[in-house]
């Protein structure tokens, strides 16, 4: 290999290293003196494959960068494995390492409240008492001060077909003889997620909070296996039991993780009743779902006030600069935070706004009757806890659910597994 | 050599193997190192301080769930194995045979056979899950009803879900040992064939007498490559069930992503890691002998 050659080979290296590393947009000019790195989850932003989120973040962010000319944003993505996007987020962050805003899933907030920057110089107590109860908790970190904005939510409901549900069930016993009466008719009474996913506890989680079940303790201590919380639990698994023992739901429920695992069953046509989120209502429509679906709170051991379980987004601020917090403060609210920024956000992404006064407000996302449905649960909406245990409880649960669906266990069995297994 | 005068290249391995060594301790050996570190720590996520412990170790020999996954992970290779050696030893030879008589279509079959190869393990996933759909819209569930099969169970019950997810994987991994058994077969002298027909030998006697002990050095790589690529299948596993039904489908590489990534159990799931690697390592080591006897044979 001569000179030449081993010059063409660096010279091929170093032009490919661009084209290997290059995987961050850019909105605004290199030579703005403030640059801005910002990891935003795909689904919402000018990456999602949704044409009305997209045009909206795109738009957005194109006007706000013009309005700033001196700032340079330079975007990254969550994958779209979530769990394994915040664990490298966590270790960015532990590093300093991390961007200087991120998105970060509401679940996985209380992870980051040592490393993000708090918000109060901002955002006064008059501005953060409107956000929703859940959201409010979320958003403040232990030593009372304010972490990140939640700036969109969603909530769980069960969904009934008009046509073959006159009265939606308000109890886990009107629910499974309904159920079974339409299934003896060739139909599938009632569909849920029961398999190994996060989708399969959070979704039940409300029929466990009703009865005055909790998961963990004020520490942080597992608890779901003790009291009055085991016999919350017992009666929840027992619930599981009888949907497939009384044939009110095939025992296939166990092979869906998620909602959006329903989606294939639910487009033949045979589902009477289905447990999912908000965000389904308008999915299934997308799909080319032609049923009149009927939204009501979900079915408890007993009637009472509804229970919902909530998720979404939040903005975190890592950076410690003030003069870039300042300006990602602006960003925020342009984008998703200020009431009008997020009516539009929401009504853009069909997510439910954390905002008492937008979810009260008259814009006509917020009055069409299905959102408005939905938005009348959410001040009835809980948060998973943000415990660090909380994803081996949810992990253990999974196993103990889908075992008595399938009927390897009994729910005790199944219960005392779980709940050894977490001693362990 | 005179002063001044540079020695050539040839000469001076380490400068051409400075760069590979470069990159295999940067993307290999570290990684490998700090899994190892980390197995030995109570590591669970970023933001609580991890300690070094044997814990992650100890509590693995006493966890049912380990000895359970360690249960469905010895089937799962088991049968996966012996399918793969099995069905591609059958097509590699049924392709050879069609070559030898000149029949068309062998190259097709060959072709068609190398999808299951091609395609990345999260699409056959998915595909196997559109296959094996129970609510109706699933072709084996359809084509069962056609035969009088009412409210067939293929992923919702722990021992067929097993089943399934094996057979998806001999799917998978059929076409590669086929690859390595035609290679095989294509080595074998013609001679030797001509010569059994002529001390009249059948077919079935040809093929236990003169290819299989022909094709036993191939037989034996083939058979530590794919128990190896089966220890480490896990892409293709999590789309299709998940582990589930409960834990009845939760291979050694699934539940290293569970633990890590669902979990945040650092420790424990590089624990594991660690001991899949030693599996992978020591079959490597019985891989490189016995590339090194058959070069000598």
């Amino acid at each position: 290999m001569n000179r030449r050659h081993t010059l063409f080979a660096v010279l091929a290296v170093v032009a490919l290293m661009p084209a290997g590393i290059a995987c961050a947009d850019q909105y605004g000019s290199d030579s703005a003196p403030i640059h801005i790195s910002w990891q935003m989850q795909p689904t919402q932003s000018p990456k999602s494959s949704v044409p009305t989120v997209k045009d909206y973040y795109q738009s957005h962010i194109e006007a706000w960068v013009k309005a700033h000319p001196d700032v340079m944003l330079d975007v990254t993505f969550n994958s779209t494995d979530i769990n394994a996007s915040m664990t490298r987020m966590q270790e960015q962050a532990a590093t300093g390492r991390a961007p200087d805003v991120a998105m970060l899933d509401s679940f996985f907030l209380s992870r980051f409240y040592q490393f993000v920057q708090p918000l109060d110089r901002f955002y006064g107590p008059d501005q953060v008492d409107d956000f929703v109860a859940f959201a409010r908790n979320g958003m403040r970190g232990p030593d009372g001060k304010l972490k990140a904005l939640w700036v969109n939510t969603d909530v769980r409901v069960l969904y009934y077909r008009k046509d073959l549900v006159a009265n939606p069930p308000k109890t886990w016993d009107e629910l499974i003889a309904q159920a079974a009466e339409l299934s003896k008719r060739g139909l599938t009474g009632y569909l849920y997620p029961g398999g190994r996913g996060e989708g399969a506890v959070m979704e039940h989680l409300p029929m466990f909070w009703a009865q005055g079940g909790e998961l963990v303790d004020a520490a942080g201590k597992p608890v779901f296996g003790e009291g009055r919380n085991r016999a919350a639990m017992l009666n929840l698994l027992g619930f599981l039991k009888r949907t497939i023992d009384t044939g009110a739901s095939p025992n296939r429920v166990v092979n869906y993780r998620f909602e959006a695992d329903l989606y294939p069953e639910i487009l033949q046509g045979k589902v009477a009743m289905f447990l999912g989120g908000n965000w389904m209502a308008k999915q299934l429509r997308e799909l080319g779902d032609k049923s009149d679906w009927g939204v009501a709170p979900i079915p408890l051991m007993t009637q009472g006030d509804p229970v919902t379980a909530a998720g979404g987004w939040t903005y975190a601020v890592f950076t410690p600069d003030a003069k870039k917090q300042a300006i990602i403060v602006d960003l925020i609210n342009s984008l998703v935070a200020d009431p009008a920024a997020m009516a539009a956000s929401t009504a853009a992404l069909s997510n439910l706004p954390t905002r008492m006064s937008v979810a009260q407000g008259d814009s006509a996302y917020v009055k069409d009757p299905t959102v408005h449905g939905f938005l009348t649960l959410l001040r009835y909406a809980r948060a998973r806890p943000g415990a660090a245990i909380y994803p081996s409880i949810s992990t253990e649960l999974q196993v103990a659910m889908s075992e008595v669906i399938t009927g390897q266990q009994s729910p005790e069995a199944a219960l005392d597994q779980a709940w050894h297994k977490l001693a362990q | 050599m005179t002063a001044g005068q540079r020695r050539p290249i040839e000469d001076r391995p380490f400068v051409w193997l400075a760069p590979l060594f470069l990159l295999l301790a940067v993307l290999y050996l570290y990684p490998l190192i700090d899994v190892t570190r980390l197995s030995l720590t109570d590591a669970t996520d970023a933001a609580t301080p991890a300690h070094y412990t044997f814990a992650s170790y100890r509590s693995l020999l006493g966890s049912s769930e380990f000895l359970a996954m360690t249960r469905v992970a010895l089937i799962f290779v088991a049968a996966s194995i012996a399918g793969q050696l099995v069905f591609g030893l059958l097509i590699a030879a049924l392709v050879c045979a069609g070559e030898r008589r000149r029949l068309p279509g062998a190259a097709l079959v060959r072709a068609i056979v190398l999808v299951g190869w091609v395609l990345p393990g999260v699409v056959i996933g998915i595909i196997w899950k559109l296959l094996l759909d129970e609510s109706g819209a699933g072709i084996i569930a359809y084509a069962a009803s056609l035969l009088g099969g009412r409210n067939p169970t293929f992923l919702s019950a722990p021992g067929p879900a097993l089943f399934w997810v094996t057979m998806a994987n001999i799917w998978r991994g059929t076409a590669f040992s086929m690859i390595m058994q035609y290679a095989g077969m294509k080595t074998v002298p013609p001679e030797l064939y001509e010569a059994a027909t002529v001390d009249g030998a059948g077919a079935l006697q040809k093929f236990r007498h003169v290819t299989l002990p022909s094709l036993r050095g191939i037989l034996l790589i083939n058979l530590v490559l794919i128990t190896i690529a089966t220890l480490n299948t896990f892409d293709m596993v999590l789309p299709l069930t998940g582990g589930g039904p409960g834990r009845a489908t939760e291979v050694v590489a699934l539940y290293i992503y569970h633990l890590v990534f669902s979990e945040f159990q650092f420790g424990r799931g590089a624990a594991v890691a660690v001991v899949l690697m030693a599996i992978g390592l020591a079959l490597s080591a019985c891989y490189a002998r016995m590339l090194r006897r058959e070069r000598a044979a």
